[in-house]
């Protein structure tokens, strides 16, 4: 059983395996911040940026920068892309997930994310050339017992558009994140890291209801 | 003994003869000529010369073209009104100090008078002074002298382009002798400028000028304040102030909005006053892109010019093809002065630009510190700055005649760092107790005494052995009252990163508890910036571990403040240059002991230190670690002092070749990479290397290199 320290050094031994074989190009600390109700939120330490987050339109550009103008993030990796890892405890229960990935919209110059502030490397792309965009989805899994409702399931999987909303069997674990991210978009890096490969995978206790089971919907049997 | 500021002036002729007439009668004191604009609530007032002294107080002069008709009562009228509105101006702004004033009056007598080229007949209704220049002498002679008390402060009120920056109230500090109470102490002195700062901002001749200083020396006030004076004398000039490091941008827009908010009591014109990165970008424009926008030529971008001219000669290379461009067209100058800050960071095609671009007479000001040069270049020379004609004769040379603005200057005293500090600097910076000599020089020996050493023993010339040391008046006196060299300067070598992390941790621990300091005091400095985000996260986790937070400036963007209120602030060496706090700690320093570009690395460790201003501490892990201790021990023994030999015209030819030219190394560099890739394929195909058996992070790097991302993609769409 996960328990909100477990995880923290979960996701601590993950972000630090991800910043040592040079995937990752940051990462932030990981904090444990009490949320009030006796519920812990596990998520990232943002300490600078303006942390101030403005919603912005799903899927845009200005989507990808403001989490970064926040400092709001798990890790950048190496090509520009973040990654958001953040989960809510009650006692020993998971009540709540958020586990993003961010696809950098360009492909940025990659010795120059190695010593430059990102946003002042993306700032030379952007309204520059729209042929150099590179039109990705972010991908977000959510699960949020209390905002379950029709088109809204507890365990959903956001893409494309805010109100796309993929109805996921059961809430995850950062190893069925880990895999889903490297394995897909990553595969030179799934091939050669075994810490990616093997990083454990724990299914939650099952959300999804028997409508959404009826539709298209993701699903892990492990 | 009279000193005269030279400022921007057209009324030239007579200037020259006030101040001779000066000189002549032996007047003591400061003279202005062409004092900053003041403003009153609805006008602004020309000084034309400001005189302060000990035996006649403070005088404003305002230089008359002509003398008016003795019937002319009309013309006399406006000259007495002109001087009344010039009195109330400087009596409103010296009302303003406090220490100034007795009661409810202000206790400095003002006196106004106004100069004509030839002795007036003045009606009898007209009340003032009014004389020639030859009568001057007479009449000071007749003025009551000044208070003794009330110099300094009116010395300090009329400096007034001061207030450089608001003074830390530090409301936390409660015992004596801490470092928070030690800070306050020099922060209530350092925040007004020095005579050389304010010479060098006023002073401004018809031509080029460079401000040499070391680093924390105030350039970059005095280039900010001098755009500001040129601005307010001449609001219809166009001028661009310009610099390398965009983190500069605010520094400088508020320093000059400050002073223009103290003289004028409005905003600059931020038309004609431009605040300008070098090379400008899609949202902000720079120098090089309005002169590429006004030869309608398309300017470039990063991307381009890194992948036409390299990474290190981008912004070379764009604009050498912008002056090309331009070579032989009629075209027209975009500026009437432009200074340029960090100048040592930008190149000289920049520089020939500039030049083009500025009319004539060709205000071009430059700052620069050889010493923070963050690559391997060396400082042009004047001709490769703007160019020489036929005979390679440099179309300008830097003098510093008698009774002209100055256009060479030399900053000598260091404000920022303890002279044990900057000791320190100079002695890593150089490489003098290195065991494989020295690193570099200056090219000038001579330099050492301009900024700032004195010579304990030996001669300043080739090939001697010396003995120098800070020099008293190089340093405020209150760096040897408040803080101890063995406290200023600490070094420590650790076993690994973890270790050097953890006692950094503690320190800080300490620094924000008993020593009093704020958490914006601290600055941890990381000299290796490809590998400061992946250091950085060690630094942090040891600090949060003590419920301390840190932040990595510049992670995500350039223009975020480095300092926070609630974090301690973290640098990589590029983020640290024009920042500075009162207790740094630049760790893993003993990447800059030895390595390829070696004058560049030992740059990098002398711009951490002297990002200081009370307290260094240097740290760092391993064997190297250990000899550059070794290096700093030399120093410690020998009472901060450089003592070492001067390096022969042939020697510094060597320690060229050797620390800054690229050739020879980099092919040893080529050679060995082309022996292990060889190495490596061999071990790799004979099945004897699996990449399982890699480090992690040689296994990311090799993947992306073989990764065939975009081949998959392109096979895919085949198939479709």
């Amino acid at each position: 059983m996960k328990t909100p320290s477990s995880l923290t050094g979960e996701i601590r031994q993950f972000l630090e395996l991800l910043l040592l074989s040079e995937i990752a190009l940051y990462v932030n600390p990981v904090v444990v911040r009490p949320l009030g109700k006796g519920i812990t939120r596990i998520t990232w330490c943002s300490t600078s940026g303006i942390g101030l987050l403005f919603r912005r339109k799903f899927a845009t550009i200005d989507d990808y920068c403001g989490w970064l103008e926040a400092n709001a993030f798990s890790a950048i990796l190496y090509d520009g892309s973040i990654i958001q890892i953040s989960y809510d405890f009650l006692g020993t229960d998971i009540i709540g997930h958020r586990l993003a990935y961010y696809p950098c919209p360009f492909e940025l110059d990659r010795e120059l994310i190695l010593t430059e502030p990102i946003l002042d490397v993306v700032s030379l792309y952007r309204g520059k050339d729209d042929a150099l965009i590179n039109l990705r989805t972010p991908i977000r899994f959510d699960y949020d017992p209390h905002a379950g409702r029709e088109g809204h399931p507890i365990t959903h999987l956001t893409i494309l558009t805010s109100a796309c909303r993929w109805a996921v069997a059961a809430p995850l674990s950062l190893g069925h994140f880990c895999r889903f991210i490297f394995r897909h978009f990553y595969p030179h890096l799934w091939d050669v890291h075994d810490f990616l490969r093997q990083w454990p995978q724990h299914l939650g206790v099952r959300t999804i209801t028997e409508l959404d089971e009826g539709t298209l919907h993701v699903a892990c049997m492990r | 003994m009279l000193e005269v500021v030279y400022g921007q002036t057209r009324k030239h002729v007579i200037a020259s003869r006030v101040v001779d007439v000066l000189n002549q009668a032996g007047v003591a004191g400061t003279l202005y000529i062409a004092y900053p604009v003041l403003a009153t609530a609805d006008d602004r007032i020309d000084v034309d010369a400001l005189l302060v002294g000990p035996e006649h107080g403070l005088i404003a002069f305002m230089f008359a073209d002509l003398v008016p008709n003795g019937g002319d009562l009309e013309g006399w009228r406006e000259i007495q009104l002109e001087q009344d509105r010039l009195y109330f101006a400087i009596q409103n702004n010296l009302s303003r100090h406090e220490s100034l004033r007795s009661g409810r009056e202000l206790a400095v007598k003002v006196q106004t008078v106004t100069i004509f080229p030839s002795e007036p007949h003045t009606p009898k209704e007209i009340t003032g002074a009014f004389l020639s220049a030859e009568a001057i002498a007479g009449w000071i002679g007749s003025l009551p002298p000044l208070r003794s008390d009330l110099l300094r402060p009116l010395q300090s009120a009329l400096q007034r382009l001061t207030n450089i920056k608001p003074i830390k109230k530090r409301a936390n500090v409660t015992r004596a002798k801490s470092r928070g109470s030690i800070l306050k102490k020099i922060e209530r002195e350092i925040a007004n400028l020095d005579q050389w700062q304010k010479r060098a901002a006023i002073e401004s001749p018809d031509g080029p000028q460079r401000i040499r200083g070391l680093a924390g020396s105030g350039k970059t006030v005095v280039l900010a304040l001098k755009a500001a004076y040129l601005h307010t004398q001449h609001p219809d000039w166009r001028i661009a102030v310009t610099f390398h490091s965009r983190a500069l941008y605010q520094q400088i827009t508020d320093f000059i909005r400050r002073f223009s908010f103290e003289h004028l009591n409005d905003e600059p014109n931020w038309e004609n006053l431009r605040v300008l990165h070098a090379w400008g970008g899609t949202d902000r424009s720079g120098v090089y892109t309005e002169i590429a926008a006004a030869c309608e030529a398309e300017p470039r971008d990063f991307l381009y010019a890194k992948t036409r001219f390299g990474r290190s000669d981008a912004f070379a290379g764009a604009c050498s093809e912008l002056l090309a461009l331009t070579s032989g067209r009629q075209i027209t100058p975009l500026y009437d002065a432009v200074l340029i800050d960090e100048a040592q960071d930008l190149p000289p095609s920049f520089f020939q630009l500039v030049y083009r671009f500025t009319k004539h007479p060709k205000r071009i000001v430059w700052a620069y510190d050889e010493l923070q040069k963050l690559s391997e270049a060396a400082m042009p020379s004047m001709g490769e700055l703007f160019g020489s004609d036929e005979k390679g004769e440099p179309y300008f040379q830097l003098a510093n005649p008698i009774g002209q603005p100055r256009q060479d200057i030399v900053l000598p005293v260091c404000y920022r760092n303890t002279p044990w500090a900057l000791t320190l600097a100079h002695a890593l910076g150089f490489g003098i107790y290195r065991n494989g000599g020295l690193v570099q020089h200056f090219d000038e020996p001579s330099l050492w005494t301009e900024v700032g050493y004195r010579l304990v023993q030996g001669q300043l010339s080739p090939g001697e052995k010396v003995q120098l040391e800070r020099d008293p008046s190089s340093y405020p006196s209150y760096f040897k009252d408040l803080i101890h060299p063995d406290d200023a300067v600490i070094s420590m070598t650790f076993k690994n990163q973890e270790e050097q992390a953890n006692w950094v941790a503690e320190s800080i621990e300490k620094n924000l508890g008993e020593d009093e300091l704020e958490i914006d005091d601290i600055l941890i400095v990381l000299p290796d910036a490809y590998l400061a985000r992946k250091q950085a996260g060690v630094l942090i986790e040891a600090l949060l571990k003590r419920g301390i937070n840190s932040h990595l400036a510049g992670v995500t963007t350039s223009r975020d403040q480095i300092f926070s209120k609630t974090s301690v602030a973290i640098a990589n060496i590029h983020r640290s240059k024009g920042n500075e706090a009162p207790m740094v700690y630049v760790v893993n320093s003993n990447h800059c002991f030895s390595g390829y570009e070696l004058s560049t690395l030992r740059n990098i460790i002398f711009t951490g230190i002297t990002r200081s201003r009370a307290w260094i501490r240097v740290c760092g892990y391993g064997p190297e670690m250990e000899q550059l201790e070794a290096e700093i021990g030399k120093l410690r023994e020998n009472n901060f002092k450089l003592v070492f030999k001067l390096p022969s015209a042939k020697d510094l030819g060597k320690l060229r070749m050797i620390h800054r030219e690229r050739t020879a190394d980099e092919k040893t560099r080529i050679r060995k990479a082309e022996q292990g890739l060889k190495e490596f394929l061999e071990t790799w195909q004979r099945g004897d290397l699996a990449i399982e058996n890699l480090p992690p992070e040689l296994r990311t790097r090799l993947s992306q290199l073989l990764s065939s991302e975009g081949k998959e993609e392109a096979e895919d769409e085949d198939s479709e």
